[in-house]
């Protein structure tokens, strides 16, 4: 009888206050080793297979990597040239440089059971510098952001769970929305007028409004859109670009900005709590 | 005399680690929400069957990390853990003698009483997504029910085996 009242005043205490979440973050360095059990057998199927694929495989494989190598350089030749020229051209309308980011890769370790909560379990923590906030990419578009963090591993809530939202702008013509889950592989687009420019297949970036996430990364593309005369905003569906279900190995960002705003103030947190909140937060 | 008697208590510890480790493996999203309850299900047998060698404290403990590993509030899983525990000692002498299928229905009864407690929190403090099923609740204690008797004989069967009494 006593424990249940511990238990109720441990959940009432947990629901309203903060104090509870080192206590949290302790048994989660504990429990986040669990997690890791459970994906040995992940990690040794992976083994058999590479175990087991044949030679001439590999040699395709080994192939196909070079030819994919060759055209992304060819690409980022282009870019540095294009880099270099929006910088010039921000300077001559003297507005602020794009700040270069950096990138870390992480392996994905768990994935959180609960089947209406999308998270997922990555082996890099404070210990790596993983902060509150961060956002995760993969290499085809961003995948959540951190939102538990632990020593050697943290939370990543995906952008299609249901209490996500991320700021996002059509590529096409830099009509700015924002992006919620759905708890399925979908999102959608929120409060986007009827009358809108928006089509099927438009890409959608990352805007940076909100300041979590980096700017000018793919999140989207748009899939369905219905016109409804009854209501003032269009119902409009995107899927997200990341493999959000397939991809093992992530890429944490580091922005120089994110770094600096991590160590003066704490609560960035607080910013991916409420959808709401990101629309408004500088 | 304790020494003797309280021998295989790891195998105890050892069991419901593992329904731990169940309740965490990763699963396609579709076969998610089937998840039985591993840990409810273990702790039951144990306090029917050797009542005891299990405490609440331990359910409390064991709940507590369920609830970081699932990242519900702490103190929920405990809660319905403590409870499930609870009645099962409660009611021990009633469920153990009877026949395979209605220890199994009984057990769902005190499965449903946990999952409802688990159900009025979510709700009270708002945390349940707007894709909320009703399902997600039914369907852990039906495949929990499927797997009891399957999990009881092998838990036996462990029982007479590594002598634990």
């Amino acid at each position: 009888m006593a424990l249940s009242i511990l238990a109720i005043v441990a959940m009432v205490i947990d629901a309203r206050f903060e104090v509870l979440t080192p206590v949290r973050n302790k048994i989660g360095i504990v429990t986040s080793q669990l997690y890791a059990v459970t994906n040995i057998p992940n990690k040794i199927w992976g083994t058999i297979q590479e175990q087991f694929s044949s030679h001439s495989e590999l040699l395709a494989e080994n192939e196909r990597l070079k030819a994919q190598s060759l055209l992304l350089e060819q690409k980022l030749q282009k870019l540095a040239s294009l880099t270099e020229q929006n910088v010039r051209l921000r300077e001559l309308l003297n507005s602020t440089s794009l700040v270069d980011e950096k990138a870390v890769v992480s392996e994905l370790i768990g994935i959180d059971p609960n089947p209406s909560t999308f998270r997922y379990l990555i082996d890099k923590g404070s210990s790596d510098g993983v902060f509150i906030g961060q956002a995760i990419l993969d290499a085809k578009g961003i995948m959540g952001q951190v939102v538990d963090v632990m020593p050697h591993s943290a939370w990543v809530l995906l952008i299609t769970d249901n209490n996500h939202s991320i700021p996002i702008m059509v590529n096409r013509n830099g009509l700015r929305a924002i992006a919620t889950g759905t708890g399925e592989d979908l999102l959608e687009i929120r409060y986007v007028p009827n009358n809108e420019d928006i089509q099927v297949n438009d890409l959608l970036v990352s805007s940076g409004l909100g300041g979590n996430f980096p700017a000018g990364y793919p999140v989207a593309i748009v899939s369905k859109i219905e016109h409804d005369n009854g209501t003032p905003f269009a119902t409009v569906y995107a899927k997200p670009t990341a493999a959000l279900n397939r991809s093992r190995y992530v890429l944490l960002i580091f922005t120089s900005r994110q770094i600096l705003d991590n160590n003066h103030d704490t609560d960035t947190s607080e910013s991916q709590q409420t959808p709401v909140q990101e629309e408004i937060t500088p | 005399m304790t020494a003797h008697h309280l021998r295989g208590g790891w195998v105890i510890w050892t069991s419901v680690l593992v329904a731990l480790l169940l309740s965490i493996t990763p699963l396609p999203q579709a076969l998610n929400a089937f998840r039985p309850l591993w840990v409810a299900l273990v702790f039951i047998y144990w306090s029917l069957f050797l009542p005891h060698r299990v405490s609440m404290v331990a359910a409390f403990i064991f709940g507590v990390l369920l609830d970081v590993m699932v990242n519900s509030l702490l103190g929920q899983n405990s809660l319905v853990l403590v409870l499930t525990v609870y009645f099962s000692l409660l009611f021990q002498h009633k469920i153990r003698p009877q026949p395979i299928l209605r220890q199994t229905i009984m057990i769902s009864v005190i499965l449903i009483l946990g999952q409802l407690i688990q159900l009025w929190i979510n709700v009270l403090t708002g945390i349940y997504p707007s894709n909320f099923s009703i399902f997600d609740y039914i369907f852990p204690i039906i495949t929990s029910a499927i797997i009891w008797p399957w999990l009881a004989a092998a838990l036996r069967a462990l029982r007479i085996r590594m002598g634990i009494n």
